[in-house]
């Protein structure tokens, strides 16, 4: 296989696999919250963006209209059912986020059924560009923008910005930032909305790869993401970029290795080099975070 | 400016403080001495509503009641924790620290300016956190941490600021110092309470005292009255220790 | 106050205690047994079926009990042993003429083996237990969420490894043929034995050591106890009783795939154990029963058999729904960590009651 080829594809896979594990470890950096739910989000992204193509609205009104609502629906999340559990042991929270995705899934299944639904994609995405090197299609380019986009913004707005300290105050001790009149609802309110926009944008490049959505397609998004963060340690962007792009890279170095039988243990693979980092590292390769996300 | 009135307070049903009255002028300073498992720190987070009395009232300013205030609420009415331990964040800067202790500024009018000016002040007052100020928290000395502590909590300009311990883990000269900033404050018309295990140097500095043990007051008084060594004996140790 | 049957929480025992406790679960137990045959009888077996799928899910929900009760560790990892003992008891029990077309890649040694019922399934069990017993050194050093993600984790490989070793499992097709070995009887009595054998693990010294480990692991590691090995034992022996349910669901339905035992296994499990108490066999059971008995009610309203119609989905709706007001109102469950106890007359002491 052509290195090169395999860089791009791996860089371009890690891409979307950071921002999965971004849009996870926020959460947990400031209430140790694993959201289970997380996969689900970006399964009614794509939903919504279903329903409003058929609206007949132009493309990117109907993106801008279900980033919205998926923000909407993470921040309803959070304050309906999980900032009342704040608190709780992280295992409770872990379960509690599994039953949301439940209710997420069933409420789906209730108004979309089983099958597969469409989530169109302009064809401009789905092009391919052949620089004689290697090959890379819109869509993956897309993938790398939107990460790298993400990861400064990211930066800037944990490390630069008021509601970027607050979040650092939060979550290194969640009971002297209330003691200095820190707002907590409003910094879990905030770290909500934007993990719900992080899942919206994944969600985003995700869908334009498969074309459809099932009210059952949560656990691959979930997977990646938890594997990501296993990986890289849970509560840091860095934990996060690393874990996305050692899983990105592993998997597209997979599918080029495991051919005819072994290609089924693809994610078994996948699963023992897990288990063996998790061996020599509990914490992940870049361990526990100290505070919001740094 | 502050008034307790029988106040009782526990956590799951043991009782860690029973029936403490006090009243606290404004201007004045207050040292709770007691051993350890006194109530002391409960006191404290009584007063900052990090603990809701079981029963008895507690008063600010002669009429308001403060039990239905959270404790944001109680830090825009000026009454602000400095926690034992310091508990700084180690991961912000020391500039951030103070920031994030001025929150409550950003609520009233003029708030960019007045976090301004307090960081002027804790500079002034703390010439080594400005020269620290970028440095993360966690490089700071246990001395250096206690002062960025009470200066954080000056940040959100307290009318009571409630100091636990702060001169635990100090060195004598560190400690010396965290008294004489105390002073400071209350030279400045500050109202304090002061919770200590150690009595000498707070019974300096407080014009009033309380003992407490097993969480009852056994004694109260005047601060210059407590420093007979007989009297804390007794107070610290129980009646038929003496 | 004496009375005859109560709520016995977790107490040092005498040895006449530890005996009588794991008697009178198992009497309770055969209580139920004997409640749910006679239901059985009075209603000419048109329940039957809704009864044995009880029974079964009695089992599971104990086996899964005994890992999450005496650990404190959540697994999402659960119905890959329920899985495996299905999986082992199929393709020792098909008949070989089933085998030659079901599975016609089979591996010489395996086929034509054909021990019985029992046999196959504690072989069930034992192939789950050899699982649990390579991994879990592994998985058992992590605790909290690292321990739900890597149960998470075991699930996906299992699974995985089910749907590609064709050969032996017919892959993502469904393996059929099994022979209907159990029905309502053979699985009640095993429920009888599973809850005898996990009260006496229990409040046997190794179920206490993994308990104590559970509360507080650096002052169990001090005085001396391995907090692995503790751990490892609850996962081992949880997996052999979700093993031996595996192998009686597989004799029962006679037809089953690997989507039968994934994710979807999960949700009923930890509400069962959830809603009963996780750290009670007697809350296992009685989540069991309240599950069953709901999710049957659910799926009769789905199907339009009370006269009105739901959309399907609504019945997880309710599932998930559940799980998550059982964690917030009641996350010690219904029981706590209490379990049933006939009081022998004359036994009675103070402070058994809570």
């Amino acid at each position: 296989m052509n290195l090169l080829q395999l860089g791009v594809d791996g860089l371009a896979t890690g891409s979307v696999y950071m921002m999965l594990a971004l849009g996870i470890s926020l959460v947990f950096s400031v209430m140790r919250l694993v959201n289970f739910a997380y996969g689900m989000i970006i399964v009614w992204f794509g939903f919504m963006l279903h329903v409003l193509w058929g609206t007949g609205l132009p493309y990117w009104l109907c993106v801008l209209g279900a980033l919205a609502g998926t923000v909407l629906l993470s921040i309803v999340l959070a304050r309906a059912i999980f900032m009342p559990f704040v608190g709780a042991p992280p295992a409770t929270l872990l379960l509690a986020s599994f039953g949301v995705a439940i209710v997420l899934q069933s409420v789906a299944v209730v108004l979309f059924g089983e099958p597969a639904r469409p989530v169109q994609t302009p064809q401009i995405l789905l092009t391919s560009i052949d620089t004689g090197w290697f090959r890379i299609s819109v869509l993956q380019l897309l993938s790398l923008a939107l990460g790298l986009t993400m990861l400064v913004g990211l930066e800037f707005l944990i490390g630069r910005t008021r509601i970027g300290m607050e979040i650092r105050a939060t979550a290194e001790s969640p009971e002297v930032a209330r003691l200095m009149a820190v707002r907590s609802d409003r910094v879990l309110t905030f770290v909500f909305a934007l993990s719900g926009l992080i899942a919206g944008l994944v969600a985003l490049v995700w869908f334009a790869q498969s074309g459809s959505v099932t009210a059952r397609g949560d656990l691959a998004p979930t997977l990646k993401a938890f594997v990501a963060v296993v990986i890289g340690g849970l509560g840091t962007i860095r934990g996060a970029v690393l874990g996305g792009l050692v899983l990105g890279f592993l998997e597209t170095a997979m599918s080029g290795l495991l051919v005819g039988a072994l290609s089924g243990f693809q994610q078994t693979f996948v699963f023992a080099l897990v288990i063996l980092i998790l061996l020599l590292r509990p914490e992940g390769l870049l361990g526990k975070a100290t505070g919001g996300m740094r | 400016m502050l008034e307790l009135d029988r106040v009782s307070t526990g956590y799951g049903r043991v009782r860690a403080l029973d029936t403490v009255s006090l009243t606290l002028g404004a201007g004045h300073t207050l040292a709770v001495l007691g051993p350890n498992g006194a109530g002391k720190s409960t006191l404290l987070k009584l007063v900052a509503g990090l603990q809701a009395p079981w029963s008895g009232t507690l008063k600010l300013d002669g009429s308001a009641d403060l039990s239905p205030l959270d404790v944001t609420a109680r830090v825009h009415r000026g009454i602000v924790l400095c926690p034992e331990g310091r508990r700084i964040f180690t991961t912000l800067s020391v500039e951030e620290n103070l920031c994030i202790g001025g929150t409550a500024l950003l609520a009233r009018p003029g708030g960019a300016q007045r976090m301004r000016e307090g960081l002027e002040r804790a500079y002034s007052l703390f010439p080594i956190l400005a020269e620290r100020r970028h440095g993360p928290g966690s490089a700071l000395s246990g001395g250096q941490q206690q002062m960025l502590a009470i200066a954080r909590a000056l940040m959100a300009e307290p009318r009571l600021l409630l100091l636990d311990e702060p001169s635990l883990g100090l060195s004598p000269v560190m400690a010396d110092e965290v008294y004489a900033t105390l002073a400071a404050l209350k030279a400045e018309g500050m109202t304090l309470i002061v919770v200590e295990e150690a009595a000498g140097r707070p019974l300096g500095l407080a014009d009033t005292a309380m003992i407490l043990r097993n969480g009852r007051t056994v004694w109260r008084g005047a601060a210059a009255a407590a420093r007979d060594p007989d009297l804390l004996q007794r107070a610290y140790l129980g009646d038929h220790a003496a | 106050m004496r009375r005859p049957l109560q709520l016995r929480s977790d107490a040092p025992l005498t040895p006449g205690g530890y005996m009588s406790l794991v008697a009178s679960g198992m009497g309770i137990a055969a209580l139920l047994a004997l409640a749910i045959l006679g239901l059985n009888l009075a209603t000419g077996a048109r329940f039957a079926s809704l009864l044995t799928n009880l029974g079964l899910w009695l089992i599971i929900a104990v086996g899964f009990q005994v890992f999450v009760g005496s650990t404190g560790t959540i697994s999402f990892g659960h119905p890959a042993f329920v899985a495996l003992g299905a999986y082992t008891g199929g393709i020792l029990t098909l008949p070989p003429a089933m085998q030659r077309i079901a599975l016609p890649d089979l591996p010489g040694w395996l086929a034509g083996l054909d021990p019985g019922l029992w046999p196959a399934t504690i072989a069930g069990g034992a192939v789950a237990a050899l699982l649990a017993l390579l991994i879990g050194p592994i998985v058992m050093r992590l605790t909290g969420i690292a321990a739900g993600i890597m149960t998470f984790g075991l699930l996906v490989i299992v699974n995985e490894m089910i749907r590609a070793a064709t050969p032996l499992t017919r892959g993502n097709a469904t393996f059929y043929g099994v022979p209907r070995l159990a029905g309502l009887t053979e699985v009640l009595v095993v429920v009888v034995l599973v809850v005898g054998i996990a009260l006496a693990y229990k409040f046997s010294r190794w179920g206490l050591r993994a308990r104590s480990v559970a509360q507080d692991p650096v002052a169990a590691e001090m005085s001396g106890i391995s907090v692995v090995t503790s751990r490892l034992w609850a996962f081992v022996l949880s997996a052999f009783i979700c093993g031996i349910g595996g192998a009686l669901m597989g004799f029962f339905l006679t037809a089953f795939s690997a989507q039968s035992f994934y994710v979807g296994m999960v949700l009923p499990m930890m509400i069962m154990v959830l809603l009963g108490g996780m750290n009670s066999v007697a809350g296992a059971l009685t989540g069991a029963v309240l599950l069953t008995f709901w999710e049957y009610v659910m799926r009769l309203i789905e199907t339009g058999g009370m006269g009105i119609s739901l959309p399907p989905g609504l019945s997880q709706l309710t599932l998930g729904a559940g799980l998550i007001a059982i964690l917030f109102f009641r996350p010690s469950g219904l029981w706590g960590s209490r379990e049933f106890f006939i009081a022998p007359v004359g036994q009675t002491r103070k402070g058994d009651n809570p």
